[in-house]
Order: structure tokens, then sequence, then C-alpha cells
């Protein structure tokens, strides 16, 4: 046990005062003759016994009052039974938030400073034979593992490193690392201090499975099963450096957007601003492409607590991979929510294929003529769409990733491998369209959709019609464009744009499927051109040829534009870049990093380094992936090896790392995929670059990392939802740093025994008030004095 | 109008002026006075009859009994005598106790003597007084006469208390010294073994003689109204006790209360009037309330 105010000890000596006053009182007893001392002596007797007893009692009591007050005046402590014998030894756990928000500056300098301050604090008041951890709430997660010791060199090493990061923090997971610490810890004093900005963000996991508490109390109801969080009833210290924040305008989300990702096409960057702090702002952004400004935004008024959106509308004037950056002027409250980077990969033009069933000598019967040249106009050395025209036997080596879209025009049902790689084409995002024809078999493409788990049509085909066996018809028209579908949005007008197409024969087939898109039909009703949607791509069948046999499409002035409007919509595909949040894991399927190997990858990016990938796929030996930093790690997969993954890189620093590759996950046969690569350093924004090594292509693929623009979300967890979320622990909230010196000698020191003492003294009263009460007779009327006579 | 004496008032002598103790039993008179007489004689008052014996005045033969029974049977008649009273008055050192009263259960006493034995003097009986404490101070022979009063009166106003007490011993004593019938009263405290001195008054009523035991207490003995602590020392031994007397009062109290009803008790048993007072009763009245309570049994 411990005094707070141990001078008041001296004030014990007052319960002697009991004790003196009663001996006073005994030598001041009054002399009073009296006839006879007879009855006195007996009653004295009869009443020495019980008195005796009664006056030790009350004397006990008042002298134990006094003894009581003085002990609890000089605030006592006791933590535990160790205490008592003294020098109890102590085991802490700092955990530190160093998300992004703490490098917010607050009170003048940035947050984790003043954390960084307080944890020093801390560690000074620790004493030989202490034991400490620190937990880092963001950042990379260490090689090895916190551990509690006995020397801070370990903790005070980290914390001097330690950098505000560019992710969140989960600290109600770290307190549950710090519990499991301490609670196999040996020492008699333990406590957790939480050292944050109190930013809600930080504590979303709490109360993740309804308002049940995570951190299940040892007081706390228990469910069926569970038992008590080990070391819940460690006693939490949370600190709080959230002071007066220097006014701070964040960078939202980038939103961007384009008809067709090729150079000459416009792209449309939407950024969203937020003002994170209470008065209004003013600020600029700036658009950098490649680290060039490209443009500058004019001055955005922010108001308070508000967000605003501004558009950049610019073009890239040739292919590649592009970097660009969205970047706030000036200096705010925290820079690292200043910046939003993107990288977009941009080709000269979009290829498209062509195959054609088959090539006849006479150029206008060719099944690829028409579509050809109104895709391709013969003389045109610049076109936004580059086609590439390929027979039948070459659709099955052929990469299809590298191309929007792919035109079958009447060729005969491909082959199940045939079909396998084109349903993975689609499903990558990749655009097909069936152009029916005389070599088109709906049974044999019926099972070639078999093949490909029905994703390869938009419905099943029913059989081939000619209006000539039709009675009274020599065609069909085409009655209905759908208006709604993007790339006919002008062509429905006048009606007699597409009503004028015959239609002299046809595949009928089945659009009931779910998701198809019924866009242009006969006259009796039957479809003619249908889209369906599968997973990242989509599916059309035009039921018809592009053979005047079969229509007079061609011929029609509605033909051109019908073409290249459809190609462009079809090419424009899913688009958008990678975008990961810092700190969040790079995951790549193989077939992703290398489309030569597998054949699929629904955006590639121009070859940098001018390969051509048409000749036999080479596989890829590895991948190299560089950091914003100008980093570079690699990892080689061995072909025989297949399961193990050696590691060489040659970037600095990062030789003896933790893997930040996962190997692949099963053995692989010669040529078969290895799986996937995961790769977990991006806690530094900026854009990630992956690339092949070795193998048939040396295509690119550039992820952005970013920071969570919800990071600059200033909402505050408050102490109530602490409180209800952390099942009962022991809370302590401070918001001044500073003293975290005497916080932590009231925990070191224990609990408080003052209010006990002072509760006993006022029962110890209460009781001797009543005992006395009840002790001391009351006089009790006179007696009548009148003579009695005897009877 | 001053009588003279200081235990002798005159507001007490006009509350008794009407008043007459007369003996419940009989007494052995030498005068002819208010008292029944043991002695058979042939006076005015018939008694009882007899059987006729020779030498019986024939005038006092019952004519009326011989007609109707054929046998012969005198007259007796009652002879009414005075009374010698024997005054006993404790002078005992506890006696000397005074609380918040005016007068010491001593003068008390001694008022209550005086006018006892003015009445007595009045009634023609005679009276003697006797002091003691723990032997006979005092043993004034009986009288009647103004004279014998007047230095009755004296020797009250010179008296003082004494030591302790020894009331059986001196029972005793006058007990086995007085021959003739008479009045006992005893006014004292009775501050000594119970057990002795009811002995001792059994030794008077086997003397027949009748007994009036005045108990005299100060209010203060009877309530003990004491509430500070107190060291108390006996009038006589000098003894001392220190006391809170809160605690022990209750005991206290039992205690003397105890001591009376085994007074009280053992006089009811053996017919002697028994007054329990305090000094705080005026004296006159309490004797005249005793009187004519007797005089109505």
């Amino acid at each position: 046990m411990t005094f707070l105010a141990h001078w008041f000890l001296i004030a014990v000596l007052a319960g002697i005062i009991p004790v003196v006053l009663h001996m006073i009182h005994r030598q001041r007893a009054k002399e009073q003759p009296f006839p006879t001392l007879r009855f006195l002596r007996v009653s004295v007797e009869k009443t020495r016994r019980r008195r005796r007893v009664q006056d030790l009692l009350l004397l006990v009591l008042r002298t134990a009052a006094l003894v009581l007050v003085a002990i609890g005046l000089a605030r006592p402590t006791i933590t535990g039974l160790g205490a008592l014998w003294g020098g109890a030894r102590s085991a802490v756990v700092i955990v530190l938030d160093n998300s992004a928000s703490m490098g917010m500056i607050d009170g003048g300098r940035p947050r984790l400073d003043t954390a960084r301050a307080a944890a020093l604090e801390i560690l000074d008041e620790l004493a030989d034979g202490d034991q400490v951890a620190l937990l880092l709430a963001g950042g990379p997660v260490p090689a090895e593992p916190a551990q509690l010791q006995r020397t801070q060199e370990q903790a005070r090493q980290r914390l001097a490193e330690c950098r505000a990061s560019y992710t969140g923090a989960e600290l109600a997971a770290k307190l549950g690392e710090a519990r499991k610490l301490l609670a196999e810890a040996d020492a008699a004093n333990k406590c957790i201090y939480v050292i944050t900005d109190m930013q809600a963000r930080c504590w979303e996991s709490l109360g993740a499975e309804g308002d049940s508490p995570i951190f299940a109390a040892p007081s706390a109801p228990q469910k069926s099963g569970q038992s008590p969080t080990p070391g819940s009833d460690i006693p939490i210290v949370l600190v709080d450096c959230h002071r007066q924040p220097k006014p701070n305008v964040a960078v939202g989300r980038v939103r961007l957007e384009t008809p067709l990702p090729i150079a000459g096409l416009p792209v449309k960057a939407t950024v969203e601003l937020q003002n994170t702090s209470s008065i209004a702002q003013q600020r600029y952004v700036e658009l950098l492409i490649n680290g060039t400004r490209r443009a500058s935004s004019p001055a955005l008024a922010l108001p308070p607590d508000g967000r605003i959106r501004h558009e950049f509308v610019f073009d890239f004037r040739q292919g590649g991979l592009h970097r660009g950056q969205l970047r706030l002027v000036g200096e705010d409250g925290l820079a690292l929510d200043d910046r939003h980077f993107f990288a977009v990969a941009i080709d000269r033009a979009a290829r498209v294929a062509i195959i054609r069933g088959r090539q006849h000598e006479i150029p206008y019967l060719d099944d690829a003529f028409y579509i050809r040249q109104a895709l391709a106009p013969h003389g045109a050395t610049e076109s936004a769409i580059e086609t590439t025209v390929l027979d039948a036997a070459e659709l099955a080596d052929e990469p299809l990733g590298r191309y929007r879209v792919v035109l079958c025009v009447n060729l005969p049902a491909p082959d199940a491998s045939t079909a396998r790689r084109l349903r993975r084409y689609v499903a990558e995002g990749g655009t097909l369209v069936w152009i029916c024809g005389d070599r088109v078999e709906p049974d044999a493409y019926n099972r070639m959709n078999g093949e490909a788990d029905g994703q390869l049509l938009p419905g099943a085909l029913l059989g081939v019609r000619a209006a000539k066996d039709e009675p009274e018809r020599d065609s069909w028209n085409v009655t209905f464009l759908d208006q709604e579908y993007p790339a006919f949005a002008d062509l429905t007008e006048p009606a007699s744009l597409f009503e004028s197409i015959l239609v002299y024969k046809h595949v009928r087939f089945d659009a009931a499927a779910p998701g198809t898109w019924v866009l242009a039909r006969l006259d009796d009703g039957q479809v003619l051109l249908a889209e369906r949607k599968v997973e990242r791509g989509r599916v059309l069948l035009l039921g018809t040829s592009c053979q005047v046999d079969w229509t007079n499409l061609p011929l029609r002035p509605i033909f051109l534009p019908m073409v290249l409007r459809l190609t462009y919509e079809l090419a424009g595909g899913p688009q958008g870049p990678r975008e990961l949040l810092a700190g969040s894991p790079l995951v790549l399927r193989w077939e992703e990093i290398t489309p030569g190997a597998t054949g699929v990858s629904p955006v590639s990016s121009e070859a940098e380094h001018g390969q051509d990938a048409r000749g036999t796929p080479q596989l890829a030996t590895g991948v190299e992936i560089q950091s914003p930093s100008g980093d570079k790690v690699r990892l080689n997969v061995s072909e025989n090896q297949g399961a193990t993954a050696g590691l060489s890189s040659s970037a600095s620093g990062s030789e003896g790392d933790s893997p930040i590759f996962a190997a692949p996950s099963a053995p692989q046969k010669s040529g078969q995929s290895p799986g996937t690569v995961r790769y977990t350093d991006t806690h530094r924004p900026g854009i990630y670059v992956v690339r092949p090594l070795g193998g048939a292509t040396s295509e690119e693929i550039a992820v952005s990392v970013n920071i969570d623009p919800e990071e600059a979300d200033p909402r505050t967890i408050s102490q109530e939802q602490l409180r209800r979320h952390l099942g009962g622990a022991p809370l302590v909230f401070t918001d001044r740093p500073e003293d975290l010196a005497e916080v932590f000698r009231r925990l070191r020191e224990g609990h408080g025994l003052r209010d006990i003492f002072l509760s006993v003294v006022l029962l110890v009263l209460i009781f001797e008030t009543l005992l006395s009460n009840r002790l001391v007779p009351k006089p009790s009327h006179d007696r009548e004095g009148a003579a009695q006579t005897a009877a | 109008m001053d009588t003279g004496y200081r235990f002798l008032e005159p507001s007490a002598l006009a509350r008794v002026k009407n008043l007459s103790l007369v003996a419940r039993g009989v007494v052995e008179g030498f005068i002819s006075g208010l008292h029944s007489s043991p002695y058979k004689g042939f006076s005015a008052e018939f008694a009882e009859h007899r059987q006729y014996t020779a030498g019986d005045d024939p005038r006092h033969v019952d004519y009326r009994m011989l007609a109707r029974t054929d046998r012969l049977y005198v007259k007796q008649y009652e002879e009414e005598t005075n009374m010698r009273v024997q005054i006993l008055l404790d002078a005992s050192g506890s006696m000397g106790y005074r609380h918040e009263s005016q007068l010491t259960k001593l003068e008390y006493a001694c008022y209550l003597t005086a006018i006892l034995a003015y009445l007595m003097t009045r009634q023609q009986d005679s009276v003697a007084l006797g002091t003691f404490d723990t032997e006979i101070k005092l043993d004034m022979p009986s009288g009647s006469s103004p004279r014998h009063f007047n230095e009755m009166m004296r020797q009250l106003e010179r008296l003082e208390p004494g030591r302790e007490t020894d009331i059986a011993e001196t029972l005793h004593h006058l007990a086995g010294r007085l021959k003739r019938r008479g009045l006992i009263v005893l006014v004292s405290d009775l501050y000594d073994e119970p057990e002795e001195v009811i002995r001792a008054l059994h030794h008077f009523r086997h003397r027949r003689h009748e007994v009036i035991l005045f108990h005299v207490f100060d209010k203060a003995e009877l309530d003990f109204p004491f509430r500070d602590l107190t060291s108390f020392y006996d009038l006589e031994t000098r003894e001392r006790i220190a006391v809170e007397p809160v605690y022990v009062r209750e005991a206290y109290i039992e205690q003397i209360n105890a001591f009376i009803e085994n007074y009280r008790r053992a006089c009811a048993e053996m017919q002697i009037d028994y007054v329990m007072t305090d000094t705080s009763v005026p004296y006159d009245y309490m004797l005249s309330r005793y009187v004519a309570r007797r005089n109505q049994s």
C-alpha cells in the first residue's frame, strides 16, 4: 500500500485523543457524599463487566474513526497483494496509432510527434525490470511479432523510426494483440496505453457483431461456449492527441471516364475534395500527367465540412502507360491526403479482331469484306480502330487478350478448346460478336455453347429461316432498333433508317436468357440482334449475315455508322484503372500478368518494347514489381519446381525482408499457370508496375495505390462508445499527453482506498452513535417523593 | 407563634392538634389513658364474662346470665391506661445526608420525633427518647411532664450525626430492657443488615411491643438523580467509589427498592406499621396521613 498524501498520517496520533479524554474524564470525577455505598457497590459490580466491554467498544470505535479518517486523508492506494510487500513490477504495452490521420498538424505540430513524446514519457517512467512492448497500429506488419521486453531499446528504436503511415489503423485488433501479450506476462501491474487521435474509423471493427462487445469482460454475461477474453480486465489508458487540427482539405475519390481508352479521345477525371475543417477554404487542384502539369483548376470554394467536385477533361496524345496525379496546391493540415495517383493504359487504337469463316478470292464476296471496310477504310492510316483479320484456323492460337472486340463472321462452330478460350476472353472483359452466315450450324453452335457453360451465346440457336420459304414473303424488315442502346441512340430517327433493312435469311435464336438485351427485331417479332452480359464481358449475336444474299444491311446507309458506333461502344468495355488502398495486398492472377501464357488479358497496353506476341507464346519466368520509389523486386518462378518460388531482388533494402510474395499455392505442371502473385508492400502511395520477366510479352500492369479518402474523416469516437464496446475493461481517458506520468503513477500505485476508508469511517461513526445511544441509559422520570406507608 | 423549640413548628402542631395516636394493642400504662390495658378490672367498659369464683364482688355478677343459664358469671370491664412510648432515633452518620432538600435525614427525623413526642405527651402518654448509632448515645427515660418534654426538645436540638450504624444490636438491647408493653417508634434509614434488623424488630414484637417504623430517606437515595462521573464517599465509613451514575442507576434503584420491599414485607408479617418517607415530603403531612389511616383501620 502507498499513500499519496503521507503527511496526513501524522493525524493517526489523534487516535489517542479518546483515551486521553477518558482518563481526564475519570480524573475529574465530582465528589459526592452518600449515606451508604452498599447498593452502589452492588450495582457497580453488576454492571462492571458489561460496562467495561461497552466502554472498550466505544473507545475502540472512536479511536478507529479518528485513525481511519487520518489514513483516508493520506489517500492510500493499493494495486494487488503483491504490492503490499513492496515493489510491484509493471508490464506495459503501448499501442501507437500511426495511421495517416496522425500526420495531421494539430496544435502546431504533427499528432504523431505528440504521440511519440507521450510514448517516450511512458518509457521514461518505467523502472528497471518493467516489461514493455510497442505496437504500431499502421504501416507494414513487422517481420517479427512484438514481444514484451525488459529493455527499452527496441521500443525506443521503433518509436524513433516510426512515421505516419498511409494506411488506416485497426486499433481494436491491436488492443486484442496487446491483451494477449499482457495476459501471459507475470507482472503485478499491467496496463495498455493507446495513443491515438480517437478517429472513429480506427475503431470500426468494434461492435461489428451487433452491439455486443468484442472484448468480453470477465463480469459480462457470457454467451454459451464463450469465455472471457484473456486480459480483458487490464486497464486501458486512452491518450487523446486530438487538439485543434490545422484546417485540411483532402483529395477524395477520383473517377476517370473515357468512351474509349485510346489516344486522342477525351478523358474526364472527376476529383472530389473534402473540407474536413469547420471553416470555409479555397484551394486549387492540379492535374499532372507523367510528371507534367496538364491543367489547373480555378479557385475552388469549399464550405465548412463540405465536399465539392471538379472535372478535368484532357486526352492522352499517345498510347502507353500513363501515370497521373491530382494534387492540391499549397499546404494544409495533412499532406498525406493531398494527392491521388492514377495510372491509365492507353492504346494507340482500339484493336478489333475479325475472324472470318472463309476467305474469298473475290473481295466483296469475302465474309468480312463489308465489316472490314466499315471499320478500316482502305488507305486510312490514322484510325482509332485497328483491325486484324484472321482466319478461323488462327483463332485457336491467337492471343485474344490483345483485342477489345472479336468479331466472328460466319464461322463454323469452334472446337471445345477454342470455345473455352473464347469463354475466358469474354469473362475477363472481352466483347465477342457472332455474325451469322451459311457456315453457322445452329446445332453445332449450341454444342459449342454447351462446352463454354452456355456463356458464349445470348441464347440457343433455333434454326435457319429463309424468307423464300415463307408463304407470301420474300423478306423481313427490321421494325425495332432499341434507341436506348448507346450505340443506336441517334440511329433510330427517322425510323426509315433501320426499317429499310431487309433480311432474307437469318438464324433464329432464343433471347430469353437472363441478362439478354434485345437490340433489334424483325417485323414478325423475331430477334435479329441481342446482347448478353457475361461476367466482365459481353456477347452479341447478329442473326443475319453481312453478305447481300442474306440481307441488304451492308448496302444501307445505316450500315457504316451502325457498325462504327457499335464497335466503339463494344470496344469501350469495362474501364477504369486498377486501384488499391495503401496497405492492401496487390493480388494478380498469373494470367493477368502473362497473357501470353494462357492467352487472355482484357486490358492490354501497347507493347513498349515492340514485341510481337503473335508468335508461339513463351512462358514468363517471373515477375518484376516496381514501387513508386523505383525499387524493384523480382520473383522468379521455376518451371520444374512449380510450387516453390525463389526470391531474388535488386531492390535496395528488400533482401531479407519478410516475404511480400505468396508462393504459388499448388504444384504446377509444366506450362500450367502457377496461380496468383501476392504483393503486400503497398504502404506507399503511387504507381506500382508489374512486369512479367521473360515470356512472349512485356506488357505492364500498372496499379495505383492511394491513401484511403476516409482517412480524412475527422469524426471521433466518444468515450461512451468505447466504454460500451470494450466490454467493461477499466478505462482511463486523458486528453493531456503531457501528464501521462501522473496517470502512470496512479495506475502503478493502484486503486485509491480513500473512499473506502472514509466510508468505513462513516459506518463506524454511525455505529458508534447508535451504540452509545443504546448503551447510555436515558434518565427516567423522577420517582414520586410521597411517603409510602406500609399496608 | 414560635413554639420555642427548633423542631416543633407551629404549622405541624396545628396539623396534629386533633390527632391521637392510639395503640392498636394493649399497652401497659400506669395511669388511665387512651389505650387499652392488658389488665381486666371493674371499670366502666364491659369487656367479657367469666365464671364466678369465691371472693368476686357480687356487684359484678351478671344476673341476666344467671337467669339464662343458671350459672354464676361476673362481668369484666376494659381498663384504659396511658402508653409508654419509646422513640428510637437513628443518629448514625448516614442520617446526616442531604442532597438537595433543606433537611438532612436526621433533622427530618428530629422534626418527626418532636411532633410525635408532642402528640404523645398531649395524650398523657409517657415518652422516652433514645438515639443511637453503633451504640445508644442518648437514653432518656419516659416521662410525660412538660419539663420532660422540654428536655427532649433540647436533646434533639443538640443532636449531631454520629458514626456507623448498628441498629440491630441497639434494638436487641432495648428490647431486652423494656419490660412493659408499649409503643416503639423507630425512626431510621435502616442501613444495616436487614435480616439482623428484622430479627431485632421481631424481638420487640415477641415482647408484645407495638412497633411503628418510620423509614426515612433522602429523595436522592430513592431516585439517584446523579449523571456525571461522581466519586461517592460513604458518610459513615468514608469509603469511596467512582461511578458513572447513568450506568448504575437502574441497578441501584432495583437494589434500593428491594431493600425497601424487604422491610415492608417483613414489617407486614410482624404487624409492624411501616412508613417509608423521604425528606421531600412534609413530615407533618406524612404523620397526619399515617395517623388518620391508622385510626381508620
